[in-house]
């Protein structure tokens, strides 16, 4: 009962926003990239949820650190259990601002984006450059940047400290469209 | 002679050791993905029993299931196309939240025929919870009602 009349307000308020305020994603991509003289190592992840709350350019990203697939089975055992221990640290999440998000003109554009990261436990501030393309049913944004291992309390133990670099690229493309409920 | 015998014994054992050595650990380098379609999933549920475990508390749901492989029944809500993958999206009757399925092409057949309000029986690994609970690498059960 007392669900029923939450879900109730809960609806109105929502019929009250502007329909058009969120775009969102739940297939975004995230990869990172790892090369060194010994060997190269990338992950993809496909499930990224990326939020853009256009009302005041605010952006929010989460992503499951299981859900980053390796080539090698051993590489995604390792990188879930010893490095980024995802048993314990299951999320890693963005959460920050697009630059005069509110002067963008439709098209392409090059901002920057700030905000906080966190990731193994560890919140960073973090500050890219992003390619965005903004149109009226669609918002997507790429980025490369880097990602220094060692900022984020992640051990890497000696024996592979050669075949893992010291600093990552990470690879962000996401799609936003126009959150609509069911 | 006898000490002859005795260093060729020797030098056999240590090859040996050394080839199972080197054999093994190129085995474990390479050690394959799971493979979905031939691995038992370890609980069969409803759509609505894992998302409101996920809702309800996430850690404990996160300790439950992930990397899990897990069988999940549904009415399909949404299927979306992506590259070399169909996501397909299973309801719940009660939460606003779904189980999100990955499923990739390579690994399915039938998936074409698929449609919204179908009850299908999906099983894929676990990654864990966003707006939706997130299973990747699935296989679509066949004795799904499509």
């Amino acid at each position: 009962m007392n669900n029923k009349y939450l879900m109730i307000s809960f609806l109105l308020i929502v019929s009250f926003m502007n329909a058009q305020e969120k775009f969102l994603t739940k297939q975004g991509f995230v990869s990172f990239f790892s090369t060194t003289l010994i060997e190269d190592i990338t992950a993809d992840n496909h499930q990224v949820l990326s939020i853009i709350d256009t009302e005041n350019g605010s952006i929010a990203v989460a992503i499951l650190m299981k859900s980053f697939m390796f080539e090698k089975s051993l590489m995604q055992e390792h990188f879930n259990e010893n490095y980024v221990e995802s048993d314990k640290y299951p999320k890693a999440v963005f959460k920050g601002w697009i630059e005069d998000f509110d002067q963008l003109d439709t098209g392409h554009s090059q901002v920057y984006i700030g905000g906080n990261i966190t990731l193994h436990g560890v919140t960073q501030e973090l500050e890219i450059i992003a390619e965005i393309v903004k149109w009226e049913d669609q918002i997507s944004i790429k980025a490369t940047f880097p990602l220094a291992v060692a900022d984020f309390d992640i051990k890497i133990p000696k024996i592979v400290t050669n075949n893992i670099a010291r600093t990552i690229d990470v690879t962000l493309n996401t799609i936003h469209k126009p959150y609509k409920r069911k | 002679m006898n000490n002859r015998i005795k260093y060729k014994t020797i030098f056999k054992i240590a090859v040996l050791t050394l080839l199972a050595l080197v054999t093994f650990s190129v085995f474990m380098y390479n050690k394959p993905h799971k493979n979905i379609a031939r691995s038992k999933p370890s609980l069969f549920l409803s759509t609505d029993v894992i998302v409101s475990d996920f809702e309800n508390n996430e850690s404990e749901a996160n300790t439950k299931y992930l990397e899990k492989v897990i069988e999940v029944k549904g009415t399909i809500a949404n299927i979306e196309q992506a590259a070399e993958q169909t996501i397909v999206t299973l309801a719940t009757t009660e939460s606003m939240g779904g189980v999100m399925c990955y499923l990739p092409h390579a690994t399915n057949q039938y998936l074409e025929k698929l449609n919204v309000a179908d009850v299908v029986k999906i099983k894929g690994v676990c990654t864990g919870y966003l707006m939706d609970v997130v299973l990747v690498k699935c296989v679509l059960i066949k004795d799904s009602n499509i």
